[in-house]
């Protein structure tokens, strides 16, 4: 007989939770091979005893084959030399062991469920908890690790014996797949404060949706608000109900087909949609599509749109209770304004019970919330807007060799936190609004299941230079060493992370609101960083911010206030308002006052007021009710012209004609200008460009046209500020990130131009631009601090 | 009298000073116990007796509802009202600017007059002097009160009980929404008030509808905010307040509104925060709403158990936000 090896093979990565034992038990023994497989939290464990050729051959079929959901990072093997003899190739039950550890998101339903749930003849038709070792929910289920049944919220469900069959036998495709269940012994779904159950309770919710009426539902990381997005009458309804007047709600379709007919959808895109992760893609809406109500994203030329992930969802749309349901269904958070999104029956009846004319919820419980992930597209490749359901925790690796536990709370608003271990970053599922002490008590929770998932006791809490966020007051409670990163920095840091950059770079840091080292509002900085520290190198024009978080609100006030910087000049600025139709003279005469004294005025370079500010002077829009509306709305105006453009450049007797007049009506970037003596500071000719176009918009010139004009001449700023920078630094680098690169014309802009002048530009994709990204460049700038200090 | 104006001469102690003292101040003043001698001679209360003194500077010195003669007497009965007393005496000390108008000094001590009486109190004993022209700004007036307690009363910011209701006897903001209108030129033509007014009758009503209350606190300079903090740190407890039931006067909101700035901040002189046990609001509330500085009496939240030392309030749109720590710049948060 051939002499046999035995090897031991640790696999790391997201290998539980994705059928990895099963997957690896079936090549065991399709190549012969005896041994085991076991789960050890971090890792997964295996041994195997053959002849060489086929130890070797189980060993590339893991990496070569591995489970549809898996992602191995790491795989080690080493020779045991005095082996124990197996007989047979066993699974064996989990234990713990502390280390690298990776946790799965929750996986959207996968095609082969979705079939069986469709056919009349299969045991799981119709169920809505329907998952196999590939698709499922984790994250949102789990207690603790490793991922077994008994440690997540499917312990209260004890198997049938046809479901523990499947289980247990690996030729199935739920051979050891945790939240395996079906009709018989599954969770069960019911409406909330009513008899209805099971079926009763499906098709009632679906005749409400069908006659107009507004549902909750709970699917897999909370609750929605749903009802039927071709009815304008319904979604009036719920905009009125959740006094959301113009804010845009997401669209489930209840397939491609379905968004195809509404939206552009690209190959990528179209990837991402019908993909394990569904998150909320941002599609341009087809031009004269009129399909979806006009209320769902008013005036807005996109619309986010995802693909049924739970099972229930899909069931909504298909049911064979002959009900005739629409094909777009409004998919919103379940939550009141400011509080995170409801996980069981006792938020969502104090909150969403007025709301909706039922609840459709389940018993399987949610552990941890996870809201949907939100992703635009830049150039073909994903830009996130919202990291959480299906994302997260996954980790972000960086190439240096750190050593240490950290978390870092985040930002203010759009909150998320991160853990970091080594050189691995957690960030979290999404937070939300930590204004709303609901959503600081969510935080507060959220943290302390994390850090039991990932078996971490982090040395040192990073957060924000802002003494007011409720973040920087959570960090405090958190009994450690606290560090504190300017809010601009963190921004550049996480963009640095997402790239796996550690050198030195020029960071634009454009966004609306951070509290700066001297005391005054950022938001329009140009940094030079690396993970150390950094300097402001640059900035734009600092302006009088007046009335506090109401001017936020409030464009128009910012617009007051650039004109009276600009002419210095009560009587000037009075004449110019009225012309423009800002507001009255007695407001603006009080903006003034207020900026000269200044009473509750601070100093502010936000980039995101000037854009709020520069909407109002081109009559785009005066205030916000929703957090960007103004800048977005200036941003699709200045899409909206170029679009026009490039279709009448098609002509050339039109080409001419209008490159004449852009000439005169774009105004040209002036550049940058040193600060003072003292303060060896650039400041980006703002002001200026603000002049030029109240000047162009008083002389009637067209504000889509001057929208797209301002776009051009801040970034010809952008790119101006970073060519000095690189003369002084001699950097070649440039990090872009912060909320206002959300807006992708000007992303697109600086980009291009700064890709052309030879510069290796650094984006987000993955990490959002916006302060949901900040706790990832908290948590570098904690690692790097640890290594310097143990 | 000749002089238009107050001089140097009229506090050096001669007989300007005399003439100052005894046709402006003993003029409305007067009464039994007013001494003209170096101290007053006064038969203390039968039971404890509360002291306060407060010194008063407002720029300007008069404002819409009143000036600073009016806000000197009602700043400190005001003050032993908080504890429980009845105001008694008063002793009242003036800094006066040279050159200040004669007829605006007579017009102070008459509103002087006018409001100790109406809140019973009497002027016992009083000082002059007066400061170079630019040393100060118009006229500065320090007043020390004496009250009665009034028995088995028993108030103190330590005191709060969670389940206590929290009550304000006005609307708010109104005494520093006038100042700041009057200070600063806005060129806002808002019909605003100061609420400065003696509150023992009120207090002394509600303290005859019941003596279970915990807290009285007049919310002058930092506002009700500021009066809602310190007595969530002082008594360890929670504050939830209801914004949708704090009263505000329809021209102080709009001021705020266009300012960006919270009325809760906003001083008042005429306005108490009490707290007293859930069963005893309605009479209280009650009491107050017939007493003409305080028709306007609200309960505007409660005392809680959760988030000791924070205060907490559900907006109108319902989220639940922390009011903002008094002090330090209003910053703005959002990004
Ligand atoms: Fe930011
Ligand atoms: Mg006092
Ligand atoms: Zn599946
Ligand atoms: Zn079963």
């Amino acid at each position: 007989m051939e002499r046999e090896i035995t090897k031991m093979i640790r696999v790391y990565g997201i290998v539980q939770g994705v059928g990895f034992r099963p997957t690896v038990s079936r090549h065991a023994m399709a190549r012969g091979i005896r041994g085991s497989v076991s789960n050890k939290g971090p890792y997964v464990e295996i041994f195997a005893q053959g002849k060489q050729q086929d130890v070797d051959a189980f060993i590339a079929d893991i990496g070569n084959k591995p489970p549809k959901r898996a992602a191995i990072l790491k795989l080690l093997e080493e020779s045991v030399e005095e082996p124990e003899k197996f007989t047979q190739f066993d699974i064996i039950e989990s234990e713990k062991t502390k280390g690298e550890i990776f946790v799965s998101p929750d996986i959207a339903i996968c095609d082969e469920c979705k079939a069986e749930m469709f056919d009349p003849e299969n045991r799981r038709y119709l169920h809505p908890f329907i998952n196999c070792t590939c698709c499922g929910p984790r994250l949102t289920i789990l207690d603790s690790l490793p991922y077994d049944r008994e440690r997540t919220s499917m312990k209260e469900f004890p198997m049938c014996p046809s479901c523990a069959d499947e289980y247990h036998n690996p030729d199935t495709r739920r051979y050891d797949a945790q939240p395996v269940c079906c009709n018989d012994c599954g969770p069960e779904v019911y409406l909330a404060g009513r008899e209805e159950r099971g079926r009763e309770a499906i098709t009632y919710t679906r005749k409400i949706i069908a006659s107009g009426g507004i549902v909750a539902i709970k699917g897999i990381g909370g609750f929605h608000l749903c009802c039927d997005a071709t009815s304008e009458e319904a979604v009036q309804r719920l905009r009125q109900r959740k006094r959301r007047p113009v804010k845009p709600f997401a669209v489930m379709a209840q397939d491609m087909e379905a968004v195809k007919k509404i939206c552009k959808v690209s190959e990528e895109q179209e990837k991402i949609l019908t993909g394990h992760q569904k998150p909320i893609l941002l599609l341009d809406k087809l031009p004269g599509e009129t399909r979806l109500c006009e209320s769902i994203a008013p005036g807005n030329p996109k619309v986010g749109v995802m693909l049924p992930y739970a099972p229930v969802q899909l069931l909504l749309f298909h049911y064979d209770d002959g009900i005739r349901m629409p094909g777009l269904l409004v998919m919103t958070s379940g939550n009141t304004s400011g509080a995170p999104i409801c996980r069981d029956d006792e938020e969502a009846a104090e909150e969403l019970s007025h709301l909706c004319d039922c609840i459709l919820s389940h018993n399987r419980k949610i552990r941890i919330r996870a809201d949907d992930s939100v992703m635009d597209f830049y150039k073909g490749e994903p830009y996130m807007i919202r990291r959480s359901r299906g994302y997260a925790p996954l980790p972000f690796m960086v190439s240096t060799p750190w050593k240490g536990q950290v978390i870092a709370a985040g930002g203010e608003l759009k909150n998320t936190f991160c853990i970091g271990v080594d050189n691995r970053f957690y960030p979290s599922p999404y937070v939300g609004d930590l204004e709303d002490l609901r959503t600081v008590k969510a935080l507060k929770e959220t943290i302390g299941r994390l850090e039991t998932l990932l078996e971490v006791q982090p040395e040192v809490v990073v957060c924000d230079l802002h003494p007011k966020y409720n973040s920087t007051v959570v960090a405090e409670e958190l009994g450690l060493p606290v560090l504190r990163v300017q809010h601009h920095y963190a921004h550049i840091l996480s963009c640095m992370a997402e790239n796996d950059c550690e050198e030195k770079v020029i960071g634009v840091s454009f966004d609306g609101t951070g509290y700066g080292t001297d005391g005054t509002i950022w938001g329009g900085e140009l940094l030079v960083a690396d993970c150390q520290g950094f300097t402001r190198f640059g900035s734009i024009e600092p302006f009088v911010q007046v009335g506090g978080d109401i001017s936020a609100k409030e464009g128009w006030r910012i617009a007051v206030s650039l004109i009276w910087q600009n002419t210095g000049n009560l009587e000037k600025t009075l004449d110019t308002v009225r012309k423009l139709g800002l507001c009255t003279d007695q407001e603006a005469k009080v903006l003034v006052t207020m900026a000269q004294r200044k009473i509750n005025a601070v100093t502010s370079t936000s980039a995101g007021r000037l854009f709020d500010g520069v909407s109002a002077i081109l009559g785009i829009r005066r205030a916000s009710t929703f957090e960007g509306e103004a800048s977005t709305a200036l941003e699709f105006a200045a899409e909206a012209w170029r679009k026009q453009r490039e279709m009448q450049k098609k002509n050339p007797e039109e080409n001419l004609k209008i490159r004449m007049s852009e000439k005169e009506d774009i105004p040209e970037s002036t550049g940058i200008s040193e600060a003072s003596e003292d303060e060896r500071k650039f400041i980006l000719n703002t002001g200026e460009i603000v002049a030029y176009l109240v000047r162009a918009r008083l002389a009637g010139a067209d504000p889509g046209k001057l929208a797209y004009g301002f776009h051009r001449a801040l970034a010809d700023e952008i790119l101006a500020a970073c060519e000095e920078a690189e003369r002084q630094t001699g950097i070649r680098k440039v990090a872009l990130s912060g909320g206002v690169f959300q807006n992708r014309l000007l992303l697109e802009l600086v980009d291009d131009g700064l890709t052309e002048m030879g510069f290796k530009v650094l984006k987000h994709s993955l990490i959002p631009p916006n302060d949901g990204g900040i706790a990832l460049g908290q948590a570098v700038y904690g690692m790097a601090y640890v290594q310097r200090y143990r | 009298m000749e002089n238009k104006t107050v001089t140097m001469a009229h506090g050096a102690g001669g007989r300007q000073t005399s003439e100052l003292i005894d046709e402006v101040f003993k003029a409305h003043f007067a009464n039994p116990d007013l001494t003209a001698d170096d101290a007053a001679v006064l038969v203390p209360p039968a039971g404890k007796m509360a002291v306060s003194t407060d010194g008063f500077i407002v720029s300007p010195a008069f404002f819409p509802g009143g000036n600073i003669g009016k806000l000197s007497i009602c700043g400190t009965v005001n003050d032993l009202a908080c504890m429980g007393a009845k105001p008694m005496y008063l002793t009242c000390a003036f800094v006066i600017e040279e050159g200040f108008p004669m007829e605006k000094l007579e017009e102070i001590a008459a509103a002087m007059e006018k409001t100790a009486k109406e809140a019973g109190v009497r002027i016992v004993s009083g000082d002059t002097k007066v400061a170079g022209k630019g040393q100060v700004d118009g006229v500065f007036i320090t007043t020390t009160g004496m009250g009665e307690i009034q028995e088995g009363v028993q108030v103190g910011g330590e005191l709060a009980k969670p389940g206590d209701a929290i009550i304000v006897t006005g609307d708010v903001g109104r005494h520093g929404c006038t100042i700041l209108l009057a200070r600063e030129d806005f060129g806002i033509d808002a019909d605003v008030t100061s609420d400065c007014a003696p509150l023992w009758g009120a207090v002394k009503d509600v303290l005859d509808a019941t003596h279970d209350i915990h807290v009285i606190r007049d919310a002058t300079r930092g506002g009700v905010g500021t009066v809602l903090y310190e007595i969530a740190g002082q008594s360890n407890v929670g504050i939830r307040l209801d914004a949708a039931a704090v009263p505000v006067a329809p021209e102080v909101k709009g001021v705020c509104g266009m300012l960006g700035l919270e009325p809760l901040y906003l001083a008042c002189e005429g306005r108490m925060v009490i707290m007293a046990p859930k069963e005893e609001a309605g009479r209280i509330v009650e009491a107050l709403r017939k007493c003409p500085y305080s028709r306007n009496a609200a309960i505007i939240g409660e005392v809680t158990e959760d988030q000791p030392g924070k205060v907490v309030m559900t907006t109108e749109i319902g989220t639940q936000a922390l009011l903002p720590q008094p002090g330090g710049e209003l910053l703005p948060r959002i990004c």
